[in-house]
């Protein structure tokens, strides 16, 4: 058994709101949804364009899936600009129903599956890794590859107003177990367990799971990923609970992956909660089923520490589990800094970014080098904790892509 | 590498700067009223010439730069501390002359380096004083407000040793007790009166910042270890000690200098290091230079390399981690 020792450096007790339900969100009446396979792909809409629940989109060359979260009809094609994914096909939707959360009960399978059949199923079905927006099945392959002894189902995060993997865990928990175990025999893991943020908590210490959960605290950042490392000589990976729920939900029913649990909080929200989105609903959706009454407000996507700010007409896709969501005040100026050394105490890294900003600016090379800003996680702690309002996390961001463009030449 | 737009969308309540001074200025004026009681008056006529030197540079550099007229807390923070290291029978315009050169390094440290650390100033105007002025600077009188009248230019005082000038002899007879030495009734600076006040300022300060607590406790440490290993008079041992850490203004440093912006590295682990090394530097000081007052000094000389001892920590905790992960592979 692994024990983990308290870690992080600011203390971040996570709010959970008291409905930690998996929700449906009423369907929208328009969507984009983007069509991102990661390599060459075929689309293969019907030619009458009228859509069911689990139509499907796109295939991938290798079988990869993307499939309809909707029943309506399809709309044009065009490549849009998405915050996150960079420039994408999309294909408008003008919906007439959208897809419900997944069941949450679980059936024996018929027979074991191979490795093979495992991989296969997280192609077809089209699964990406919520956690790091990687295909399933590629990662499998991956750490199949590497020869992982351990599997972890990442479960935690420890931004303030991100709760969907904490969700899923409770409501699907079975589902995650069971995914997790297939990944195991995916892959070759000997052993699997689940991280999560916070402390301890009925709510998820009683679930019926076999199991471990292990509660890393409420001290950000959680750094799940090193401190595995730390804890444990054995090569390790980790996925994420939903595509483990969704690889689970691929074997057992042949169901493709439609959309993502996605939490959405912040203060200014009536009611903070966790839906059920599928690819392609706009944002905005999502937010006005929470109950704002704010006539402009910020959205920001993977958390208030660590996220990017974006419009909220982003059509919803892989990799967005976690909206924050703020008034839309303006940001106060920054003050000079005044050396009280918050920012480097805090790092998690052990760097120091305020010399880091200083240096860049200043244009001195050597100095820079001195400092590693390519270690830089971008956590955003310092930036949290600076008196002066600095934003420290960009400043160290900005030299490390200076210096990874150094290297390069 | 994917770049984070505006993150953090929320902040930590950190203590602002203006709220850190204003804890800063509570702290020296717990100090002032000791320094008062024993000092007397002019102790105030003193302050108030350094802080309206101080304020006539500030505003004079914002007329000339055209900027809006301002007087900062940093600057009036250095003058009243420039004033607490000289000795209540100092030279009535000595320690506005220490501002003034105070301030005129800031500016041309400015000008030449974009940079002026406020505590290198702080020291530097200290040095000049102590280096220039040695006669009226280290003259030091037993406390008492008869025949120091508050406005004269000069005063004629029997000279006193300090406590650590006392442990030059081989054996230490002076007239202050070991309760002199804690509530302050005792030769020295104006500021360094009071080990037990200038301990509570730090209490205090800590309460509500923690930034130098490490460097204070470090140099105190390394001064005690220093005095019991290597003892002046061995044979008052204890008395010693005392003398050791509670004169020649470490204390006052400890408690203020070290508050004082840019004075000790940002990290813990450097901040450690600093204190370390300049308690040691400062019983060096003691032993070889004829000067008691070494801490200013000492802290003068370490401020550069405040950066290096960050950088040194950092150095050090990933050769740590590096070492600790040997051999554990993730995927
Ligand atoms: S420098 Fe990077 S790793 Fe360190 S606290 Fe800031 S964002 Fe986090
Ligand atoms: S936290 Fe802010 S004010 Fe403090 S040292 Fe870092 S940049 Fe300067």
């Amino acid at each position: 058994m692994l024990f983990f020792q308290k870690q992080g450096i600011v203390s971040i007790p996570q709010e959970l709101p008291r409905d930690l339900t998996v929700r449906a969100l009423p369907a929208p009446q328009t969507a984009t949804l983007p069509l991102r396979v990661g390599g060459q792909a075929r689309f293969c809409a019907p030619a009458d364009r009228q859509l069911s629940l689990g139509t499907r989109l796109v295939a991938g060359e290798d079988g990869f899936g993307i499939y309809s979260p909707f029943d309506g009809m399809l709309g044009d094609l065009s490549r849009i600009r998405h915050p996150l994914l960079g420039e994408v096909p999309a294909a408008a939707v003008l919906v007439d129903a959208c897809v419900q959360p997944p069941t949450a009960q679980t059936v024996a399978l018929e027979q074991k599956p191979t490795e093979q059949e495992i991989v296969n199923a997280a192609r077809v079905c089209g699964i990406i890794d919520e956690t790091d927006g990687m295909r399933l099945d590629e990662k499998l392959l991956a750490l199949r590859k590497k020869g992982v002894a351990l599997l972890v189902g990442d479960a935690c995060e420890d931004q303030p107003g991100c709760f969907a993997a904490l969700c899923v865990l409770r409501q699907y928990g079975a589902q995650a177990e069971l995914g997790l175990q297939l990944a195991c025999l995916a892959t070759g893991a000997q052993q699997g367990f689940f991280v999560r943020f916070g402390d301890a908590d009925e709510r998820f210490d009683t679930l019926p799971l076999q199991t471990q959960v292990h509660a890393l605290g409420c001290q950000y950042p959680a750094l799940p990923e090193r401190r595995v490392q730390q804890e444990s000589k054995q090569p390790f990976g980790s996925i994420g609970v939903q595509a483990l729920a969704a690889l689970y939900r691929a074997l057992a029913f042949r169901e493709p992956q439609l959309g993502l649990a996605v939490s959405i909080g912040g203060e200014i929200l009536d009611m903070p909660r966790c839906y059920f989105v599928p690819f392609g609903t706009a944002l905005s959706h999502a937010v006005q089923a929470c109950g704002i009454h704010y006539p402009s407000y910020t959205c920001v996507s993977g958390g208030a520490l660590r996220g990017t700010k974006v419009s909220d007409a982003m059509p919803m896709s892989i990799g967005v589990t976690g909206v924050y969501v703020q008034e839309n005040a303006p940001e106060p100026a920054a003050k000079p800094c005044f050396g009280c050394g918050a920012c480097a105490n805090v790092c998690p890294q052990n760097l120091l970014p305020i010399h880091i900003m200083k240096s860049r600016r200043r244009g001195h090379k050597m100095k820079l080098k001195l400092l590693h800003p390519e270690d830089c996680i971008g956590c955003g702690a310092c930036s949290y904790v600076c008196p002066s309002g600095i934003d420290l996390t960009r400043f160290v961001r900005l030299a490390a892509q200076d210096a990874a463009k150094e290297a390069v030449r | 590498m994917k770049l984070y737009s505006h993150a953090p969308f929320v902040r930590g309540g950190e203590r602002t700067p203006r709220a850190r001074m204003s804890f800063l200025f509570a702290a020296l004026t717990g100090i002032g009223v000791l320094s008062l009681y024993y000092n007397g008056p002019r102790l105030l006529v003193l302050t108030a010439i350094s802080l309206c030197m101080a304020a006539a540079f500030d505003l004079l550099v914002c007329l000339l730069a055209g900027q809006r007229l301002r007087v900062t807390s940093e600057s009036m923070l250095q003058a009243v501390l420039l004033t607490l290291f000289c000795p209540a029978t100092v030279h009535l315009l000595l320690p506005a002359v220490g501002v003034a050169v105070m301030m005129i390094l800031k500016q041309l440290l400015r000008m030449f380096f974009r940079q002026a650390p406020h505590i290198s100033c702080l020291c530097a105007g200290w040095c000049f004083l102590a280096f220039c002025f040695p006669a009226n600077f280290f003259t030091y009188a037993k406390p008492g407000v008869e025949g120091w009248p508050p406005i004269a230019m000069t005063v004629a005082v029997e000279k006193v040793a300090s406590p650590t000038e006392l442990l030059r002899g081989d054996a230490i007879a002076s007239d202050f007790s070991v309760i002199d030495v804690l509530l302050g009734n005792l030769a020295g600076p104006m500021g360094a009166c009071g080990a037990v006040v200038l301990i509570a300022c730090i209490a205090f300060l800590c309460f509500h910042y923690r930034t130098a607590l490490r460097t204070a406790v470090g140099a105190v440490l390394a001064v005690t270890v220093c005095a019991l290993l290597f003892p002046r008079v061995p044979q008052e041992l204890l008395l010693s000690v005392l003398f050791e850490v509670c004169g020649g203004s470490l204390l006052l440093c400890a408690a203020f200098a070290l508050q004082v912006p840019g004075a000790v590295p940002l990290t813990h682990g450097g901040q450690w290091m600093l204190g370390i090394v300049w308690g040691l530097l400062t019983v060096v000081g003691r032993r070889v230079l004829p000067i008691e007052q070494a801490a200013p000094l000492a802290l003068l000389l370490l401020t550069p390399f405040n950066f290096g001892f960050d950088l040194l920590r950092g150095q050090l905790l990933r050769g740590w981690r590096k070492f600790r992960l040997l051999g554990r592979k993730s995927v």
